[in-house]
């Protein structure tokens, strides 16, 4: 990520891409060196374990998001699976700041849990949280899914406006909670 | 004799750094290759460059694989780099 970042800044163009638990890495990096909201494509992880065919079907799968980041008017295809970050369609600079500050906020009282929680721009005016209860010293200490998604719910629209949809990932739950 | 507290994080200052600016077409270009040395990254770089090559008269490829992991490539191995490149794609193999 921090080489695509430094390639930009000798103007050339770059597309980085990573996997999903390197997001958070990933967006840390982008604002620290003054480029909030540099996007980059997510592959699903792990890359290493696959077999050499899949390896290539997942880099199948990129090009068109790697197009779409280097050439100016390619439109990147819609995927659920291999997406770009930070570049939907309606967020801006600011947009993902404050997503930054509000997922932030919203992480740091799960982290005195040994919970953490990390949030994605799913689609337009979308924003799916991803709880991470793995490292948590009770699981079940941590505030139910339900619960949780109600206050996510009201600080996002709050943040960003009574439009937006608000999805919660919770391990603990069977099912996407909305 | 009082304590002296420390914020061990950096702060970024509001001066924002934009992207280079895109381009109009991949023909003609090259691309290089970077990639951290994990496994299948080289595979995975080559590839999307193969299937670029397919819609486009790329110019080539230059492959380049950092002698590690967790550091960005040195500034002066950058700056040859970027000199040599019209286009970087920069992968994980994790």
């Amino acid at each position: 990520m921090l080489d695509a970042i430094l390639s930009e800044k000798r103007s050339i163009p770059a597309a980085a891409i990573l996997t999903r638990p390197f997001i958070p890495t990933a967006l840390a990096l982008s604002s620290i060196q003054n480029m909030p909201g540099y996007p980059f494509v997510v592959l699903p992880h792990p890359v290493t374990s696959l077999t050499a065919e899949e390896a290539l079907a997942r880099a199948d799968a990129a090009t068109p998001y790697i197009e779409a980041l280097l050439v100016e008017g390619v439109a990147r295809p819609e995927n659920d699976e291999i997406r770009i970050e930070g570049a939907a369609e309606t967020s801006s600079a600011s947009d993902l700041a404050k997503l930054r500050e509000l997922t932030e906020e919203l992480a740091e009282p799960l982290r005195a849990d040994g919970a953490d929680l990390s949030a994605r721009l799913s689609a337009p005016a979308e924003l799916t949280f991803a709880l991470r209860t793995s490292g948590a010293t009770c699981e079940e200490c941590v505030m139910p899914g339900a619960h949780l998604l109600e206050i996510y719910r009201n600080r996002t629209r709050h943040v960003f406006g009574d439009s937006w949809t608000v999805r919660l990932e919770d391990p603990r739950e069977e099912q996407v909670l909305r | 004799m009082p304590l002296q507290l420390v914020d061990p994080t950096i702060s970024t200052s509001d001066h924002v750094v934009p992207c280079a600016t895109r381009l109009q077409s991949l023909d003609g270009v090259v691309i290089g290759l970077l990639n951290n040395g994990k496994t299948h990254g080289q595979q995975i770089l080559a590839r999307i460059a193969e299937n670029l090559g397919r819609k486009y008269k790329i110019a080539g490829t230059l492959p380049l694989r950092k002698s590690t992991v967790s550091m960005p490539l040195p500034e002066d191995e950058m700056d040859s780099f970027a000199e040599e490149c019209g286009a970087v794609l920069a992968a994980v193999g994790d």
